[in-house]
């Protein structure tokens, strides 16, 4: 299942990379950051399982690059504003809070920081639902043409179902192997759909200028 | 042992599941918030633009029957006076005739650019064959424009703001930038249309950031019209402005 996670990931990277003009021009260069990172972070994983024993330090540490980028390339869609500021502050805050996690209370080797991942879930699922509605209030096209739709609605879908399932991870892995692979399949199904979402928000891209001249 | 290991996944499945309906649920919600703000909006400049072209009309009449009318009388009165008067003041009476004669064809240019009446007989590029000859023979600028797959037409209200758009960027660098010479590009991509208005003069961004009216008419046009413009200028080389107007949702105007 992850083979297909991640096979998947490199095809809608690649597609973004092919489309590197279009990108640029709506400002999206974060989110492929994004894609190479989850793509980096998962190959590590299968590494560090086969040579360690566990994956814990290759998901930790995504989890602190994941949140502050998503936080950031909504950031960098909206003008300076109470709003950019506030995600800024909660990009700082989720950063302080997972040091505190990983260092004094769950240790960064030694199990996977939950209370991390609920709050940089929570943090993405609210800043993405008040960029969305503010999104539908200011934007004088239909939202379905904006490739900033399609990206906020991955991640409200991803970030809605991925926070439930990874915060309780710790308790699903104490539940048994069987319990942990069935959930681990889940979030990877949807994980995938979400991914492919991005597709769909390639296609909203804005074509350069075009000109006879 | 099972029977809970059954039980503990089923619920974090069903609440996963529930957050899953709740995320699809308020994306459709703001979905649907943006319809229902676009069509007021819609309605809003709509309104707007009907009540500006209304105006138009109504100047452009005041024009052609009341000071037109009169420029032509008097011209009648000069012709029937010029007899009268002698040899010495011959040159000055053709003088005064050309002064009228030159008046009476500024009162018809004006009414004619506030009503484009033959935009709605004839069409977009009509307008811009007349418009090229304006730029030429008034104002001296050499005026090309390139057009593909606008063969076409569209619906009046969209040509008329196009027209309008592209009146107002000519508008501009008549009178503010010095240029020589105006390139213009329109292209139909059966999906939106691409306007490319290019000059050579200095640039306008210094005249927006003071005036900002002919500029944000531009901006508010192309919303109307569900499009965006770019303006980009050329460090006092030469001005751009893309304009792209998606064609979906164009017949409902």
């Amino acid at each position: 299942m992850v083979y297909a996670l991640i096979l998947t990931t490199l095809i809608v990277l690649s597609m973004g990379l092919l489309m590197w003009q279009e990108i640029k021009l709506a400002r999206l260069q974060l989110l492929l950051i994004l894609l190479l990172l989850s793509t980096i972070a998962e190959i590590s994983a299968q590494l560090t399982v086969h040579y360690f024993k566990s994956s814990i330090v290759s998901y930790n540490l995504f989890t602190l690059v994941e949140t502050p980028l998503v936080l950031f390339l909504i950031g960098s869609w909206i003008r300076p504003s109470k709003f950019s500021n506030l995600i800024h502050y909660l990009s700082a805050a989720f950063f302080l809070f997972w040091l505190s996690e990983n260092i004094f209370i769950t240790g960064f080797y030694a199990a996977f920081a939950d209370y991390s991942v609920l709050l940089g879930g929570v943090i993405v699922l609210f800043v993405t639902m008040a960029y969305l509605y503010r999104l539908s209030n200011e934007s004088h096209i239909p939202i379905v043409h904006l490739p900033q739709f399609w990206i906020s609605a991955s991640f409200l879908i991803y970030y809605s179902v991925s926070t439930i399932l990874l915060s309780t991870m710790g308790i699903t892995q104490s539940s048994g192997q069987q319990v942990a692979e069935m959930i681990y399949n889940f979030h990877i199904i949807v994980h995938i759909l979400t991914t492919l979402l991005l597709l769909k928000a390639f296609r909203c891209l804005p074509k350069p200028y075009t000109s006879l001249q | 042992m099972f029977a809970q290991t059954i039980h503990f996944t089923s619920v974090i499945i069903f609440l996963c599941l529930a957050f899953l309906g709740l995320a699809i649920f308020l994306i459709y919600i703001v979905y649907k918030n943006n319809l229902t703000n676009i069509h007021r909006r819609s309605e809003l400049l709509h309104a707007m633009l009907k009540a500006q072209e209304g105006e138009r009309e109504r100047l452009a009449m005041d024009l052609h029957d009341g000071l037109g009318s009169k420029i032509s009388a008097l011209r009648l009165e000069h012709e029937a006076f010029s007899g009268k008067i002698g040899n010495e003041h011959a040159a000055k009476s053709n003088q005064l005739l050309e002064l009228i004669e030159e008046i009476r064809q500024d009162v018809r240019i004006i009414s004619k650019n506030l009503v484009p009446y033959d935009l709605q007989r004839y069409g977009l590029m009509y307008e811009l064959d007349k418009l090229q000859y304006n730029i030429e023979t008034v104002y001296g600028k050499r005026f090309i424009y390139k057009i593909k797959n606008m063969e076409q037409r569209l619906p009046y209200f969209a040509e008329l703001n196009i027209f309008r758009m592209l009146q107002e960027l000519v508008n501009n660098t008549v009178k503010h930038s010095g240029a020589s010479e105006i390139n213009l590009s329109i292209i139909n991509d059966n999906k939106s249309i691409a306007i490319h208005y290019q000059d050579d003069g200095k640039g306008l961004m210094h005249e927006h950031k003071k005036e900002g009216i002919g500029l944000s008419n531009i901006n508010t046009r192309a919303e109307h019209l569900n499009g965006n413009v770019h303006f980009k200028e050329n460090n006092g080389h030469g001005f751009d402005a893309y304009i792209t107007i998606p064609l979906a949702g164009l017949h409902y105007l």
